[in-house]
């Protein structure tokens, strides 16, 4: 099927995922949410429960992906983890055939497509993952911060690349 | 003195549980029992909850099969009501569950199952994974992946989101079909129906790589039980439950769905939060069944569209027209059932009625029973439901096709233990061979514990005094 991905409208991937039963783990569906229905210029807003290896097409159709996901807190820095990330087939267990990590999607992207797109993890801190629908007020503040975050990875990826903006 | 292997997790199922092998004092297999150890308790949670939750409630048995239990449980909603739904909501039901037959299959089939197959059962389990076959046969993932996100894009679509949507409700159906989306599946099935008839070739050739071990992964007489429609084709959604001995005989046919418990009998082992239901005359275990893909084809007399009407033919010759018993086989009829599955989806997108808005029947709860059965990836799955005169549940009794399957997924692992298991040590290929059985019923132990959160599975090898000497944790 799918061999060669069709990239002449490249876009802008952006994965916010979390169970929202549990507390803080929502933080990055939180952080899409309101995308979802009005995302910015040129982007795709995804807003899920989990990854899935049946993501790698989406991934592979796009030139930028930030992936934005709950990681437990550090006691002794609680600021946002944001880190650039690429293919790495490493910690894809055997367990986990119906779920993946960013960066095992991006190989299996890689793999089966051919096209490995530029990717961000923006983690967001996160300390309670008990059953509950709200997040905790750092956790909120948290989310606030990776929007702002996410707008300048697109920014400045848009400056770099000189990709247009495609509405 | 006996001993006991443990296979704990088991790997690549949904959900987790385990397995123990007991050896006789010298050494042979002796028993072999499939463990599932969580315990959720729906049944009960449920009570006190208006009737009209039902459907969103019992979702959340699960994040794979969320939408087999919205149609079944709707369906006893349905009775609750004494309402015959529009055709329209009818119709859009059967999509949204031949959605779900078809991204619950391909999940089985390619992300599951596959690496065994086409990789092998003695490969390196770090790479018997849909990235290790992306590896080595990339069209094969890349044809998985495809198929499973073309039926979870329906139901996203259809019902709003991928896991937990609420779109079945008593009645029918919460919004129609737009015509985008209408012609947004139909531009795809043509491709769609092309990947299904490869992957259905391919498996030929891959299956004959296991002529010699296929006798010894679940091959064994059983009943087999589902639904078929009132031609005797293969059905999913509704028609009438059936029940078939292992020589092909009809035992029951057209069982009401109310009547289920005159036929249906659950057994409640010490060892596992996992019930065995049995069929009731033979008693317990006498009334093994076997539910899901196999049963289905097995207990239908063709399957109702062309292309899989000619893979159904050439199924039913493995065992010259009667039942095929080996439960490795289910990976074939799984094929076919997403064959049946796009062809069908064809007719019915082709069809007006599709995007019909009259989809929902409004009714005050008219009986005090509702029981709703229909057919998941997995099997015969049935809802129970009973109500107070202000339509609050007072009773929930949830069978679902994995719990259907225990005691042939028992039966299978013993059979399998028995020839591949050698000595007091576990080799990764005896393993693997043991799991495999399990994994041929693709069963859902989330769903058939109604069970809370993410469940492993062990594989131990016992002594006869009951000491571990040997234990596989994955």
């Amino acid at each position: 099927m799918e061999r060669s991905v069709q990239r002449s409208n490249p876009g802008i991937l952006i994965i916010g995922y979390g169970s929202p039963l549990r507390g803080d783990d929502a933080a990055g569906q939180h952080a899409v949410a309101d995308w979802v229905d009005s995302p910015p210029s040129g982007c795709e807003v995804r807003c899920l429960h989990q990854l899935t290896p049946d993501l790698a097409g989406d991934v592979a159709r796009a030139t930028l992906v930030i992936f934005i996901d709950a990681v437990p807190a550090r006691p002794e820095a609680n600021d946002l983890q944001v880190s650039r990330i690429t293919a790495d087939r490493g910690d894809f267990v055997e367990t986990a055939t119906h779920h993946a990590s960013p960066s095992s999607l991006l190989a299996l992207a890689r793999r089966l497509y051919g096209v490995l797109p530029k990717a961000w993890l923006i983690g967001i801190p996160a300390s309670d993952f008990s059953l509950g629908d709200t997040l905790t007020p750092a956790t909120a503040a948290g989310v606030r911060a990776a929007r702002e975050i996410a707008a300048e990875i697109i920014a400045a990826f848009r400056r770099d690349t000189g990709v247009p903006v495609h509405a | 003195m006996s001993k006991t292997i443990l296979i704990d997790p088991v790997t690549r199922i949904e959900g987790h549980s385990k397995i123990t092998i007991t050896l006789d004092d010298r050494g042979s297999v002796e028993n072999a029992r499939f463990h599932v150890t969580q315990f959720r308790g729906f049944e009960t949670f449920c009570v006190g909850r208006p009737f009209e939750e039902m459907p969103s409630l019992t979702a959340r048995t699960c994040g794979i099969c969320p939408v087999s239990h919205l149609v079944a449980s709707a369906k006893a909603g349905d009775m609750l009501l004494a309402v015959d739904i529009p055709p329209a909501a009818k119709l859009l039901r059967r999509v949204l569950n031949t959605a779900q037959m078809i991204q619950s299959h391909a999940l089985s089939f390619f992300y599951l199952s596959s690496p065994d197959l086409v990789l092998g059962m003695d490969a390196d389990p770090a790479e018997r994974h849909i990235l290790g076959l992306a590896a080595k046969h990339e069209q094969v993932a890349r044809n998985g992946i495809t198929l499973r996100q073309f039926g979870q894009q329906i139901i996203e679509d259809l019902a709003g989101k991928r896991i937990h949507p609420a779109w079945v409700v008593p009645g029918g159906v919460s919004r129609p079909m737009t015509a985008e989306q209408r012609r947004k599946v139909l531009d795809k099935l043509p491709a769609m129906l092309d990947i299904a008839r490869q992957t259905l070739d391919a498996y030929e050739d891959w299956a004959v790589k296991f002529t010699d071990e296929i006798p010894f992964l679940g091959e064994h007489p059983s009943l087999y039980m589902g639904l078929v429609t009132d031609e005797n084709g293969l059905e999913h959604y509704d028609g009438h439950l059936r029940l078939i001995d292992a020589d092909g005989t009809v035992l029951e046919d057209s069982i009401p769905a109310i009547d289920y418990p005159e036929y249906i009998a659950e057994q409640v082992e010490p060892d596992s939060y996992l019930k065995s239901p049995y069929y009731k005359p033979r008693g317990y275990a006498d009334g093994m069944y076997r539910v899901g893909p196999l049963a289905r084809l097995n207990i239908a007399s063709h399957a109702g569209t062309p292309v899989a009407d000619e893979a159904f033919k050439a199924f039913r010759q493995i065992n010259r027209a009667g039942p095929v018993s080996s439960s490795f086989r289910y990976h074939h009829a799984r094929l076919i059932e997403i064959i049946f599955g796009l062809e069908r989806m064809r007719e019915w997108f082709e069809d007006p009625l599709c995007v019909d808005t009259r989809i929902r029947a409004i009714a005050a709860p008219n009986n005090p029973i509702g029981v709703g059965i229909s057919e998941a990836p997995r099997g015969t799955l049935l809802h129970h439901y009973e109500i107070d005169k202000n339509g609050l549940i007072t009773r929930v009794n949830m069978i679902i096709a994995t719990g259907h399957n225990n005691l042939a997924m028992n039966t299978g692992i013993l059979q399998a233990a028995k020839q591949f298991v050698k000595g007091d040590k576990i080799a990764e290929g005896a393993l693997n061979r043991v799991e495999a059985v399990i994994r041929c019923f693709d069963p859902c132990l989330s769903c058939s514990t109604h069970a809370f959160g993410q469940m492993p599975i062990r594989l131990e090898l016992h002594a006869a005094d009951g000491t571990v000497l040997d234990q596989v944790m994955r």
